[in-house]
């Protein structure tokens, strides 16, 4: 058996490319969003609010195929293990950190450049950095 | 003096000629799991030590114990 992949090792993978693919799309969405609000964003959010529906469904189709691959036990198994545990809720927490760190840098920065949506701004930017320190975190601490 | 958590997981897995793959697969938990205990950079729960000990065929004392190291 020394070598092959066993079914939580596969799951493990499965697991990995999911939170890699959330962390693209999250990632994509974010840049969208601050692009949309500000005035440098122009024809490059337009053309990523057009590409992004496409680009979220092929992931998806891809990564719903990969998943009925995957033997469920072994996923529960990836789910519930105690290192994947700990890693995200140290995941959490720098997300949890990043978050609050970020809102007086936003807040004098936006305040500061006097842009037109800054409320609007703040809030893609906070949620986008949070999602995106969790994703990084858990990829960082699963690799 | 501070308490560590010492193990023979790698002796144990080593005796019934076990891949950290293979232990892991009968534990139902993960190789980087198996590989961060017997580093010693993680502490399993107590489930997961019984299961342990019991696809080793040995008990949680004989797996693992508490090492006083010097500070």
């Amino acid at each position: 058996m020394a070598g092959e992949t066993t079914p939580i090792d596969a799951a493990a993978r499965m697991s990995h490319s999911h939170l890699l693919a959330a962390l693209t799309i999250v990632s994509m969405l974010g840049l969208a969003a601050v692009l949309s609000l500000t005035r440098a964003g122009g024809d490059a959010s337009k053309t990523l609010w057009t590409v992004m529906p496409a680009i979220i469904a092929v992931t998806a189709g891809s990564l719903y195929r990969s998943y009925k691959r995957v033997d469920i036990r072994a996923l529960k198994a990836v789910r519930n293990d105690e290192l994947r545990q700990a890693s995200l809720s140290r995941a959490w927490r720098n997300g949890f950190v990043a978050v609050l760190g970020l809102q007086p840098l936003l807040a004098l920065f936006l305040t500061w450049s006097g842009t037109e949506y800054g409320i609007a701004l703040m809030a893609a930017i906070t949620v986008c950095a949070g999602a995106t320190t969790v994703h990084t975190s858990l990829l960082w601490y699963d690799r | 003096m501070t308490e560590h958590l010492s193990t023979t997981m790698k002796i144990q897995r080593a005796r019934l000629d076990l891949t950290q793959a293979e232990l892991a697969e009968r534990a139902g938990v993960t190789r980087k799991s198996v590989n961060a205990i017997e580093a010693g950079h993680m502490v399993p729960s107590t489930i997961l030590a019984l299961k342990l000990a019991k696809v080793l065929g040995v008990t949680v004392e004989e797996l693992f114990a508490i090492e006083l190291r010097p500070n």
